[in-house]
Formats: structure tokens, sequence, C-alpha cells
């Protein structure tokens, strides 16, 4: 695969959604231990919204489509997962130049994304969040787009590092959201929120799998 | 999960059809997640907009009604409202007076408020937003969140609202407040979450939390279950403390049940605290002893106290007329 298409970007979304729909009742588990147990219940809401909103615009140029989806996620009333996920999909609105890009532009689709959800987010690698896969997962793809990789060595080696990325945060001491007041003992427990990341993820690159 | 509910995705939506319909001449439902006041405002009093989880009755939406907030985006259980809920609300109470957006210091709430408050802005709405921070923490460098201390801004800034004070008087008012609150949680029991039946954090059988925060997060001080007295000497030393509390010193007192603390142990609580500052000479000027912001069935409390001088004494009293709390 070489270009990035509108088709490839609604197909991720929906992957992406179902996987979430899969693994919500673990991620409010694994957010239990250091937050109030309901990443899952929020993140599978905003997945929900996601894929019925792609599916609803597909006939729509690709900005516009990614607008629609991120205004609809911001409507979900998922605590800080609708402005989250919300600005970063409508990062992607912001730098969808054409219905089909070429590895450049997917680069630059993806950096603005990643743009607009650290200017909420605001956290840092290391911060136990879900920058800490995002942000390996979008620079990794970057990488290997600009390098000449196709789409699916870039998807797949991007789903990599957002799932070492998550894995990672198991070492980490929180300093956002409400597993922060828990200090080193959050220290073992792997972010709820960086593991969506890495199921969101993992779904891109399936989808690039066929 | 023994629970009263019927599909687990709509308790929102027939929790605030529920307080409407129950309270139709207090407030009233508009756009599925705004709790506004049965009878507005006169334009041309500041309007007190705040949002906030559901799940926590009867704060924070059960606080709209005459004397206190004018409008409330509700988001889900325990999860604030997106954005746009947000701006539908100030879009709801726009004008010349301007409004005071109430927001507490959880990460969803914040991030929400941000940027609903720029989009607001952009449209040329007049807002002044104050941060509930007044949670005692373990350590003084942590950041307080915001817990029940909201209920003594929406009180006290929505008199001032209502005696016709400016955006900017009622503005510092909340500042001051917020400089001169604090909160404490002590955690008992474990809340469930009511859409999962999850239950949210650890603690031993015998076991209590102090500076436990609202949902049970974790990150508090441990230690074994102790009598009302001695649960309320350790809270409130924390109080006095963040507060430079002394002799001679003026408080409003609440005792805030959590959700399974029955109305017995926070009238218990209420009289330990009372015997307690009346020992260090701090007057109790005003007091509450009932649910504000519950967590479920969590099991303990909120001690939550204000310093007041006259000003502030005087809108304590000051009539109100909401769901959660009235004063004739």
């Amino acid at each position: 695969m070489s270009d990035f298409t509108k088709e490839l970007y609604i197909k991720m979304l929906t992957l992406a959604a179902d996987k979430i729909a899969e693994e919500h009742e673990g991620l409010s588990k694994l957010d239990a231990a250091t937050g109030d147990g309901d990443h899952g219940v929020t993140i599978h809401r905003t997945m929900k919204a996601v894929k019925e909103a792609a599916a609803a615009a597909s006939e729509k140029p690709l900005a516009d489509l990614a607008k629609d989806v991120a205004m609809k996620v911001m409507m979900c009333d998922g605590g800080s997962t609708s402005p989250l996920l919300g600005s970063y999909i409508m990062g992607f609105g912001n730098a969808a130049p054409a219905d089909t890009l070429n590895a450049e532009q997917t680069a630059c689709f993806f950096e603005a994304a990643l743009t607009n959800f650290f200017g909420i987010s605001k956290a840092e690698l290391g911060d136990k969040t879900m920058m800490d896969a995002m942000r390996p997962a979008t620079e990794t793809l970057a990488k290997e787009l600009r390098a000449g990789s196709d789409l699916t060595k870039s998807f797949n080696a991007a789903a990599q590092a957002a799932a070492e990325g998550a894995e990672k945060t198991k070492d980490y001491v929180a300093k956002f959201g409400r597993a922060r007041t828990m200090g080193e003992r959050a220290i073992g427990h792997q972010d709820a929120g960086a593991t969506s990341i890495s199921y969101i993820w993992g779904a891109f690159a399936q989808a690039c799998n066929g | 999960m023994k629970k009263f509910i019927n599909d687990p995705n709509d308790l929102t939506k027939e929790l605030l059809l529920g307080m409407t319909k129950a309270y139709p001449s207090k407030v009233k439902l508009v756009e599925e997640k705004l709790v506004c006041r049965a009878v507005e405002k006169v334009e041309s009093k500041v309007a007190i907009v705040s949002l906030g989880g559901t799940g926590h009755e009867p704060a924070v939406q059960g606080f709209v009604g005459e004397g206190m907030m004018d409008v409330c985006a509700a988001g889900d259980i325990w999860a604030a409202p997106g954005p746009p809920t947000l701006l539908s609300a100030l879009k709801q109470v726009n004008r010349d007076a301007g409004i005071l957006l109430v927001t507490l210091n959880h990460a969803g709430d914040v991030m929400s408020a941000n940027m609903a408050k720029q989009m607001a802005e952009a449209e040329g709405i007049k807002v002044e937003e104050i941060l509930t921070t007044e949670e005692v923490r373990p350590t003084e460098d942590e950041e307080g969140r915001g817990l029940g201390g909201c209920f003594f801004i929406y009180k006290i800034c929505g008199a001032a609202a209502e005696q016709g004070k400016s955006l900017e008087e009622v503005s510092a008012l909340a500042k001051k407040l917020n400089e001169n609150m604090a909160t404490i949680a002590v955690l008992s029991e474990l809340a469930t979450h009511p859409s999962t039946g999850g239950v949210c954090g650890e603690l031993g059988e015998n076991q209590m939390e102090i500076c436990a925060g609202q949902h049970g997060e974790g990150g508090g001080v441990v230690m074994d279950m102790a009598s009302s007295k001695e649960t309320i000497k350790i809270l409130a030393d924390k109080l006095v403390e963040k507060l430079s509390l002394k002799s001679g010193d003026d408080i409003i007192c609440i005792v805030n049940g959590s959700g399974k603390t029955t109305l017995m142990e926070q009238y218990i609580a209420f009289n330990d605290a009372s015997e307690y500052f009346a020992g260090k000479g701090i007057n109790i000027v005003g007091g509450h002893a009932n649910e504000v912001l519950t967590v479920q069935e969590a099991g303990g409390y909120q001690l939550m106290v204000l310093k007041a001088d006259a000003e502030i004494k005087a809108l304590w009293e000051a009539p109100c007329d909401t769901p959660g709390y009235t004063v004739k």
C-alpha cells in the first residue's frame, strides 16, 4: 500500500472502535487500580461515536469528515477523554488537503493530530498518560514514512511503538489525572489511557494489514 | 452490585429527568444535559454556571435554583461534560452582566472548561472562571482537587450575584472563598461505578483512608478505623493548619456525607467537630450536616471549613431554593 486514502482512515477508525468495544471491561479494571474505574466506559462510548460519525460522514471530504467525528467525540461528555480525543481528531481535520495523501502528507496528517492533542493534554513522555503511547507511535510513523517505508510497515512499526510506550507506563509515577495523587503506589500499574491508545494504533496497523 | 436502575447507559438521562420532575418549581431540563433554573434570573445580574459529572447527587446539578447556580452542564457518571455541552450552558445565560464559571479541579473538567471558555469568548460571551482547589493533600506540594467546596462558591457567590454585585466583585469573592476554604475527605468503604459495577480502589476491612479525594482514587493515608471523635481530630487538625485558623476566628463548617455514611454518623461527626473547634476558641457561625457531594455508596465524609468574615456570613444566610439546599 502506498497512498493513504479516506477509505483507509474510516477503516482504521472503525477497527479501533471495534477493538475498544472488545477490551473496554479490561480497561475499566486497569483504571480502577489508579483512577476511578470508568476509563473503559468513557473510551467505549467515545469510540462508538467515532465509528458512527465516520460512517455518517463517509461521503464528505476527509477534512470535513474528521471535523464531524471530532465534534461528535466532544459531545460524548466523557470526562477528559472527550476533549483529548476530540482535539486529536480535530487535528486530522486541520491537515487533510485531499482525500488521498502521499507519504509526507500522511506524516503531517498524524503529526497535526498529535500537536492538537498535546495542546489539550500538556502531558510529556513519562507522565503516565495517553501521551506515552501517542507520541512514540506518531513519531515512529512519521519517521518510517519519511524513510520511504510503505504504509503497512510504517503503521506496524508505529503500533509496536505504541504498545511499548503503554507497557512502559508501569514504571511511571502519574503527573496528571486522578492517578497523580497516588505517587509511587501507581508504579506497577499500566496506565489505562495509554493502553487504549495502543489498542487504537494496533487497529490502525490492522487496517493496513488487510 | 444491587442498585435499582434500568439500562446502565441511561443513568444520567433518567436521573436528570427525575430530579427536574421532582422539583419543577425550582429547576427545568434543557437539551437533555443542561439543568436550568425554573424561573430565570434577570439579565442584569451575573449568572453562575458550573459543570460536572453525575453520580455525585445532589452535587453539582442539584444546586441549580434561586440564590445559587443558574445553569449546570451535566456530564455522565463521574465524567465531565464535553466542551460543546458546557458551551451550550454558557450560551443559555449569555448576558452583558457576565458569567462566573465554577470549575472543580479534575482533569476532564479543567480541559472541557478551558476549551468551552475559549469558544465562548470567541463568540463574545463574557466569562470569568474560578477553579476550586481546596482539597487538603497529604503533602503541601500537591495541588488540591476541587471537592465539596464548590458548594460554598455556589451558595455565597450565588447570593452575591442575586444582590446585583458585578462580575468583577463576584469573581473576586470566588477567589477569596477558594483561598479561605479547605476540605478533607475520609473514606471508610469503597464506591462502585454504577454503570460497570466495578469497585473503585482498595481498602482493607478495618481501614480508613484520610485525604482520599473524591472517588477513591487512592493516594491518601491509610490507617485503622477510629472513633468519630478521633477521626474528626485528625481531619480538623489538617484544616486548622491549612487555613491557619486561630482562636477568635469564625468559620462555616460542613459535614458532607459520601453516600453510605448515615445522617446519624454525620450529626455525630458535626457534634465532635463543634466540640473540637470550641476547644480551640474557633466559632462555628454557620453549619450544615448532610450529603452535599456524594460518591454512590462510598463510606465516609468530607469535612469542609470556610473561614468567614461578616460579608461571607451574611451571604451564607441569604435565601436560596434548590433541589439540594434551601434557606428560607
